[in-house]
């Protein structure tokens, strides 16, 4: 069964069209994730860190929070009843 | 004279009587903000089940020193699959936001790339399973690792029937773009797939080491 969708977030947000936020959320991924591939296969030569458990951990988790806040919407779960109309 | 227990049973039916007189009826709004809430709960439980994965890999694959160990993969190909992965839920994501516009012929495009990275993707485990220099019979490194691949690959190939109904229901002209729960809800279901891989790439091909004897 379907129901009705009327989705602000779908819609414009501050000028910016909900294709190019997907593209530039999708460009921050793909930075991230070459970021994590340059600190996994230098071993944590080029770092600090004893491990590289914890910069991996990190980026993963912000990378986790790109797509769970923009391609997820999980703002939608606390949109309001008049939202949805 | 009627029992106790006739009139219990009295009682009772009185009250089924009630409630099917008493029907609730929910706004499809309503019926939307549920299956999101419910939707979400089951993706919590699938956290559960993947977050107990990742924490089995990070204790057990460890060297006698206690420092992180990986299993030895090839490093190109996890990135490869990783960006056709990320590349295949910006395509949801397009065809999501395009049913919710009515653009009909994006939603399909974006619906129908997403279903052949996933295809690539799968394949692309399937090679690396093929190549690997161990079974999952080989100690904890080969269990953890075909483990781990067969459990995401089994929700990505679940993820892609899914998207295959959604495409054909949006081919029939079943969604549009005020009534699309079933698009919402499968590409839902397909970030999280993708979100599980952001943790399971790092986690099998990038953290630690690869020892130096298997």
């Amino acid at each position: 069964m379907e129901f009705e969708h009327n989705d602000p977030h779908n819609e414009q947000e501050e000028g910016q069209s909900p294709y190019e936020r997907g593209i530039i959320v999708f460009f921050a991924l793909t930075v991230f994730t070459f970021i994590e591939y340059v600190i996994g296969t230098t071993e944590g030569k080029i770092l600090v860190f004893s491990s590289n458990l914890v910069p991996l951990g990190v980026i993963a988790l912000l990378k986790a929070g790109l797509i769970v806040s923009y391609f997820m919407h999980i703002s939608r779960l606390w949109s309001s009843e008049e939202d949805l109309h | 004279m009627a029992t106790a227990i006739e009139r219990h049973h009295a009682a009772v039916e009185h009250h089924h009587d009630e409630h099917h007189h008493h029907v609730i009826e929910f706004t499809p709004a309503q019926r939307l903000s549920m299956n999101r809430l419910g939707l979400w709960l089951f993706l919590i439980s699938e956290t559960f089940l993947f977050a107990g994965i990742l924490v089995a890999r990070i204790v057990l694959l460890r060297d006698e020193g206690g420092s992180f160990t990986r299993p030895e993969l090839d490093q190109q190909l996890g990135l490869v699959i990783t960006f056709i992965l990320l590349l295949s839920s910006l395509a949801v994501y397009m065809g999501e936001t395009a049913i919710s516009r009515g653009e009909i012929g994006r939603f399909k495009a974006g619906i129908g790339a997403a279903i052949v990275m996933g295809l690539i993707f799968t394949v692309g485990v399937g090679y690396e399973w093929s190549i690997a220099h161990f079974a999952p019979s080989d100690g904890v490194e080969g269990g953890m690792f075909f483990f781990m691949t067969g459990m995401h690959a089994l929700h990505v190939l679940t993820g892609i029937i899914f998207l295959m109904i959604v495409y054909w229901n949006g081919r029939l002209g079943n969604y549009t773009k005020q009534s699309h729960w079933g698009v919402e809800a499968s590409a839902l279901y397909w970030h999280f797939v993708d979100v599980v891989w952001v943790f399971f790439y790092v986690a099998l091909y990038l953290i630690g080491h690869v020892p130096e004897v298997h």
